[in-house]
């Protein structure tokens, strides 16, 4: 059944804009689906701490048979009149998919009475994929860009898509570009603001990362403004820099490169010597890679590569064929590729490869422990910043250890590898 | 662990016998504990006192699990248990303090010198836990102001397991002590 296949599509949806702090979105729906959404992702906020909460219709079943608009009518005016939130985005669930509420009609309504966007995502969980749930945030959101006055932003300036401020690392990439003299308009959505989004068409150049969530967005930004994109990644010490050299090229100001140049060489002289004393404990050792979007994939083998470390398996739930073809490119011959895998083909490699460590998210911890396989966890769900320079030093540190943790060598899989001889002490 | 997989091989061997499943099963749910929450013991500084088999015992211990013994005192005097601890320290922690015949005005001393995340010791050890802040297991003779002794073990792999279990809820409930509202987490 598509829904048991694809349980991300409202959830996709939701991760995408729950990170705007001012605003909040209702779910019209059963209160079981709100909790997916309830404040389990790091992100944190500057200011509103609105998106921390998180509001349901709690559709019954009265609501179910005879139709659950009224309620939702009801609800909003109430949150809107409480919160004075600048903007609204109503979730369908399923539920509502199947009862067929006009929830676009009681949005206008809401919208007309109160002065301020109130904005419907179709996003009932058996309508689609992951993907298509990322796409239906992109559509809300793009509503709101274009509503707001360009005025005084610089000609070098820029929107951050995709990032979703995790342990604060939208203020870390924001400083960066700051110190090279770029301004940054909106931060799409971590730490967002529907003020800063509604301007965000004036921004030069949209920086997208999480390319997964974020892609179509920029897309449309790109066909009705001319605005350009580039992908970008923050994760390791390559890729970092690239994102900060390659914004710089853009902009083809000698200024904004030579600050660029000297921003990532003091950052990396300062951890090198850190990322070099653990290297030494683990040239040599195997890593496992299952994420969500290939491009993380990329930057992660990158990021082993400094520690010593080889991948040996390597996989991501939403890949393209590119990126898989990218992917090869980048890893050693005998790596493993796997698209859109499960626990019991992950476990089989994992096994297979002999690997050290395995870089997942939540569901792939338990996969790990049990085979005796230390765990790094690189999900939404973190409250360690991975990005930017402090990110590869803290990735480099946890890697370490959880690899090094004396645990795993009670384990049968450290007897399997052990030297044959063991000194009991 | 260490000890108790030595114990068992020990006897495996003195005896001829194959360990029962039963036996493994208890050793395969005191690694999978020590697994699932290694994060939590890395790298915490422990300062252990008590009697000298079980001080050796928990040294050891708190070595598997990934935490870092800093301070390891016994009362009673004997230069064996100094050489034995310092054999169990040499992979993690060879500057570690070790006294044999020493007492707890030492080790408040140490503990002032140089800080810990947890302190193991006998009902006496509550007041430098008190008086430096310190989470507090309670491990040895005499447990004056506790209950549970007769039921609950302490050696073995189940005592492994509840011994892991008080001290992840010691370090724990620190860390819900002394969050920031931003960190205080549902999940641990």
């Amino acid at each position: 059944m598509r829904q048991g296949q694809h349980p991300g599509f409202g959830e996709s949806a939701g991760v995408c804009v729950l990170r705007l702090a001012c605003r909040h979105l209702p779910y019209h729906g059963p209160v079981g689906c709100a909790i997916y959404n309830w404040d389990i992702r790091g992100a944190l906020s500057s200011g509103p701490e609105l998106h921390r909460n998180s509001f349901t219709t709690d559709l019954r079943e009265r609501d179910v048979v005879f139709g659950g608009e009224p309620k939702l009518y009801r609800s909003l005016v109430e949150l809107i009149d409480v919160h004075q939130p600048k903007a609204a985005f109503v979730y369908s669930t399923c539920i509502v998919g199947i009862i067929g509420d006009d929830v676009k009609a009681v949005c206008r309504r809401v919208s007309d009475e109160k002065g301020i966007p109130v904005i419907p995502v179709e996003s009932p969980g058996f309508r689609g994929t992951k993907r298509d749930g990322y796409r239906a945030a992109c559509e809300a959101i793009f509503k709101l860009v274009g509503t707001g006055s360009t005025e005084g932003i610089s000609p070098v300036s820029l929107n951050i898509l995709g990032d979703f401020n995790l342990a604060g690392e939208v203020w870390i990439i924001k400083e960066y570009y700051a110190r090279m003299g770029v301004e940054v308009v909106a931060t799409i959505t971590g730490d967002g603001r529907v003020g800063d989004i509604s301007r965000a068409h004036g921004a030069a150049l949209n920086v997208v990362q999480c390319s997964g969530s974020m892609m179509h967005l920029a897309q449309l930004m790109k066909e009705r403004y001319g605005i350009p994109f580039m992908r970008v990644s923050y994760f390791g010490l390559e890729d970092m820099s690239e994102a900060l050299y390659g914004v710089a090229r853009y902009f083809e100001d000698d200024d904004v490169m030579e600050r660029a140049k000297e921003l990532v060489h003091g950052e990396v002289s300062a951890i090198l010597p850190e990322i070099a004393r653990y290297r030494e404990d683990l040239q040599g050792k195997r890593a496992g890679i299952y994420v969500g979007g290939a491009f993380k994939a990329f930057s992660l083998v990158r990021a082993l590569r400094h520690l010593g470390m080889r991948t040996a398996l390597v996989g991501s739930q939403t890949g393209t064929p590119e990126d898989y073809e990218e992917l090869r490119r980048i890893c050693d011959d005998g790596t493993i590729i796997v698209d859109d895998s499960n626990p019991l083909e992950l476990t089989a490699f994992l096994r297979e490869k002999e690997c050290d460590l395995f870089i997942g998210g939540v569901k792939e911890r338990p996969i790990a422990y049990k085979l005796g396989v230390a765990f790094c966890d690189h999900n939404h769900e973190r409250k360690e910043p991975l990005e930017g320079f402090v990110g590869m030093s803290n990735f480099a540190k946890e890697v370490h250890a959880s690899v090094m943790s004396p645990v795993w060598k009670f384990t049968p899989r450290a007897k399997r590898t052990a030297p044959v001889h063991e000194e009991v002490a | 662990m260490t000890g108790t997989d030595r114990l068992i091989e020990t006897l495996r061997e003195l005896a001829a016998v194959d360990v029962p499943d039963i036996i493994t099963e208890e050793r395969g749910r005191l690694l999978d504990l020590m697994i699932d929450t290694h994060q939590h013991f890395h790298r915490c500084r422990v300062a252990i006192a008590g009697d000298p088999d079980q001080v050796l015992g928990l040294t050891e211990f708190c070595r598997d699990l990934g935490m870092i013994p800093v301070h390891v005192l016994t009362g009673t005097t004997g230069s064996r248990f100094e050489r034995a601890a310092k054999d169990i320290l040499a992979s993690v922690n060879p500057a570690a303090n070790v006294k044999a015949g020493g007492d707890l005005m030492l080790l408040h001393q140490w503990i002032k010198n140089e800080p810990v995340d947890l302190l193991i010791a006998n009902t006496y050890g509550k007041y430098i836990a008190r008086a430096e802040d310190i989470p507090f297991v309670r491990y040895g003779w005499p447990i004056l102001d506790r209950i549970g002794h007769q039921y609950f073990p302490t050696v073995g792999y189940r005592g492994g397991l509840r011994l892991a279990e008080q001290i992840l809820n010691a370090l724990l409930d620190r860390l819900d002590r002394d969050a920031p509202e931003e960190k205080f987490e549902l999940v641990l």
